[in-house]
């Protein structure tokens, strides 16, 4: 299969927050969503926005990690804990607040679960979608509406 | 080769992994304390009431193999003869030497700062004994600086009753501007912690413990005072050794060398340079430490090295706020002499400053916000730094 990219339809999140519960109880064990990897939140221009890693390219995160703690495997941006001092100089320069602090003296963040993200299989509205591009308008008959985000962009 | 790293701080660590990493024969570090832990994570620690251990600095099972962790501290050095001298009696002879000797707290010279529940937060010493203290204390905080304002908000989640006393007329004055600085003052009062500006802490007063400070127009209660008024090199080691110095700091080549050829040193022990500006500055902060830790790794395995210096990435979680700066602040600017422009804007929930060399380039750029949806435009001071100055 060729490279995936994750969508958001914003238009079609409900805030159910289904992504959130699962991802924090897929990756930490937990039912909370200080340990999620994505987040539902409102903002001006839209009602309700999902922000999670748009695992940029390049990525600020991992080009100012000076602990070798971000690296970008296959296109996705991961964090090795192991390395990880938590010093944020990654969360000084992410635009997306994708990087956050669990609470239990770790950093986090979405690593797409090794290439099958778990916040899409459980998103009851489709908002949430992890296609090959090409794919994309099928998933979207009626086309790509406006408030579409392509979180992993330009690989 | 045989390299010896005295010092397991995070620069120490971060050079023994380089250099295990890049192959360089023989590695041993000199650890004073073990196991080796961050520093910059004890307010959360204290905040979040999780274990001292949380701090603790990972260590692979491959780098506990490759090289040798020796538990005691540098006494001497025996340059001539390439030699360390542990407590212990035990010599390490070295063909490379790196000083990472990290920094020791600033206390006031003042009287009465030796009393009876004074003390810096510094180490994991200090973590303890303010974990250990009962609810509903008064606790003094003696400067404004980015420890000093994390383990006040730390010690008002914890029950107690904080001041800030801070010399200078802003808070994190080395960090921010005034304007984003009155926002993390206005916080941190809304939040219960009294903070005073202006107010330099002249004495510290009791007769066996602590019982009250005095600043030239106050006396106020305390039973406890910390001090967080910044940090010095830790340099006893090297001194009378003949090592080139720029203050107190030991003076490096943009590759980490010292004045002395096979000496290196990094972190807290060391100036560091300012990417934009290429200037010596004292920067005591991990992710610099852990800078120079690889390049002093990289050019020991003689790889051809170049490097202009750090671009400062700061995030700090101050109270509910985010403290985000990414490269100069105006004032640091100028006092490398730049000729910068600040501009600021406000929202409900935001103070973002653009410091641009010049009227230019984006040379700064600092964020403090309670609202996490603020888009953060760090990134945008590294990208056209590195654009403009590489």
């Amino acid at each position: 299969m060729g490279r995936q990219v994750l969508y958001v339809v914003r238009e079609r999140c409900t805030a159910c927050m289904k992504c959130v519960f699962t991802c924090s109880l897929v990756k930490d064990g937990v039912l909370d969503p200080t340990h999620a990897r994505i987040r539902v939140v409102g903002r001006g221009d839209v009602a309700l926005d999902v922000d999670l890693c748009r695992h940029c390219d390049p990525a600020p995160c991992a080009e100012v990690c000076e602990f070798g703690a971000i690296k970008v495997v296959n296109g996705t941006v991961v964090l090795v804990q192991e390395r990880c001092t938590t010093c944020k100089a990654c969360m000084s320069v992410c635009p997306f607040g994708a990087i956050t602090d669990s609470g239990g003296g770790a950093l986090i963040k979405c690593d797409l679960c090794g290439g099958d993200p778990e916040c899409v299989k459980v998103c009851p509205h489709d908002a949430l979608i992890f296609e090959p591009p090409a794919n994309l308008r099928h998933r979207i008959p009626n086309g790509p509406a406006e408030g579409i985000k392509e979180l992993l962009g330009g690989r | 080769m045989r390299v010896v790293v005295i010092g397991c701080g995070v620069g120490g660590v971060e050079a023994v992994r380089n250099l295990v990493a890049a192959g360089v024969g023989e590695v041993k570090a000199v650890c004073g304390e073990w196991p080796p832990y961050t520093r910059h994570r004890l307010s959360e620690i204290l905040r979040d009431g999780l274990p001292p251990t949380t701090a603790s600095i990972t260590l692979e099972p491959e780098l506990l193999t490759k090289a040798e962790f020796v538990k005691g501290f540098a006494t001497e050095l025996r340059l001539g003869r390439k030699e360390v001298v542990l407590d212990s009696g035990e010599v390490l002879s070295y063909d490379s030497l790196i000083i990472a000797t990290g920094g020791l707290p600033f206390i006031p010279p003042i009287k009465g700062a030796g009393l009876r529940n004074a003390l810096p937060f510094y180490g994991m010493s200090s973590l303890k004994y303010l974990q250990s203290l009962p609810k509903g204390l008064r606790i003094v905080v003696v400067g404004a600086g980015l420890v000093g304002l994390t383990v006040a908000s730390s010690l008002m989640s914890r029950g107690h009753r904080v001041a800030v006393f801070e010399a200078l007329n802003h808070v994190l004055p080395s960090v921010m501007d005034e304007e984003p600085a009155k926002a993390v003052t206005a916080h941190l009062r809304d939040t219960g912690v009294k903070v005073f500006l202006k107010s330099r802490v002249e004495e510290v007063m009791g007769s066996s413990k602590v019982e009250a400070v005095r600043t030239s127009s106050m006396v106020w209660g305390s039973d406890v005072v910390v001090y967080a008024a910044g940090v010095k090199p830790r340099i006893s080691l090297v001194e009378g050794l003949g090592l080139e110095m720029v203050g107190k700091a030991v003076r490096i080549t943009q590759l980490g060398e010292t004045s002395l050829s096979g000496v290196y040193a990094l972190g807290d022990a060391a100036i560091s340079y300012d990417y934009v500006t290429g200037k010596p500055v004292y920067r005591p902060l991990g992710f610099i430490a852990a800078h120079y830790a690889r390049l002093i790794a990289e050019a020991l395995a003689g790889k051809g090295v170049r490097d202009r210096g750090v671009i400062p990435t700061i995030y700090e979680r101050v109270g509910g706020l985010d403290v985000i700066r990414v490269g100069l602040s105006a004032s640091e600017a100028e006092g490398l002499g730049l000729t910068v422009d600040l501009r600021c804007s406000k929202g409900p929930a935001w103070v973002e400053c653009f410091v641009r060399e010049a009227g230019r380039t984006l040379v700064g750029y600092e964020l403090v916000r309670s609202d996490p949806t603020k888009r953060n435009k760090g990134y945008e001071v590294v990208r056209e730094v590195k654009e403009v100055y590489q």
